[in-house]
């Protein structure tokens, strides 16, 4: 076996284990963050499987392919973050709004959860329309 | 042994250490117990096991669309990586305050 075998065949396997452990982490979560932040390394594991294909075949037919998934990779798990982090201010009721930018705190509301929070009785909407929020 | 041997070889040792950290990755995440310190493991593939493995692969290729491709494609993770980890600790920060 050839320098060149061991090397290339070993990174093909490696990868696929560390896919399998990455996968592992995905399936079980437990929270969206966790499957999100599992799905970056799979795309990025991809990538350099992608790259290795590459260097096997002594083929750069498919190297484009790695500049788009680097290029928009990222969008996913910014688009999970930002639904599961909080909105901005006003755009969820009864969301905390913490100290520096405004943005809202859940607390016990959960936008993935498939639940609709509780409307606010009308009491409570005439006092924060008098306040301006 | 020639240079284009010499640089090969370089190449499939690039290769194989960056897809090590790839496994290294893998472990890290089944193995670490929160958010934050998952992200902390998941950061090893995404950046220097994939430069590591560009770096590889354009010693073995050695062409200048290839070279310049695979530049980019470097260019471009160091880029957007660092946007989404900080969206996602963000995140992962407010919902254990």
């Amino acid at each position: 076996m050839t320098m060149d075998e061991f090397c290339l065949y070993g990174a093909a396997g490696v990868l696929a284990v560390a896919a399998v452990l990455v996968l592992a982490r995905t399936v079980i979560g437990p929270s969206v963050l966790d499957r999100s932040i599992g799905l970056d390394t799979l795309s990025a594991i991809s990538l350099a499987a992608i790259a290795v294909d590459a260097a096997q075949h002594h083929d750069g037919g498919l190297l484009p392919m790695l500049l788009l998934l680097a290029l928009v990779g990222f969008t996913g798990s910014v688009c999970i973050a930002r639904f599961y982090g909080g909105g901005e201010r006003g755009e969820v009721a009864g969301g905390q709004v913490s100290g520096e930018d405004g943005c809202v705190v859940p607390g016990a509301l959960d936008p993935l959860a498939g639940t609709l929070p509780e409307a606010l009785p009308e009491s409570e909407l005439e006092k924060r329309r008098e306040e301006g929020l | 042994m020639d240079a284009g041997r010499v640089a090969d070889d370089a190449g499939d040792v690039l290769i194989l250490g960056g897809a090590l950290w790839s496994l290294i990755a893998g472990i890290g995440l089944l193995r670490l117990p929160d958010v934050l310190t998952r992200m902390h493991a998941a950061t090893k593939p995404q950046v220097l096991g994939l430069l590591m493995i560009l770096l590889g692969v354009a010693l073995r290729l050695r062409g200048a669309n290839d070279v310049t491709t695979l530049i980019l494609v470097g260019l471009f993770q160091t880029w957007t990586v660092p946007v989404a980890a900080h969206m996602v600790a963000r995140a992962a920060r407010r919902r254990t305050d």
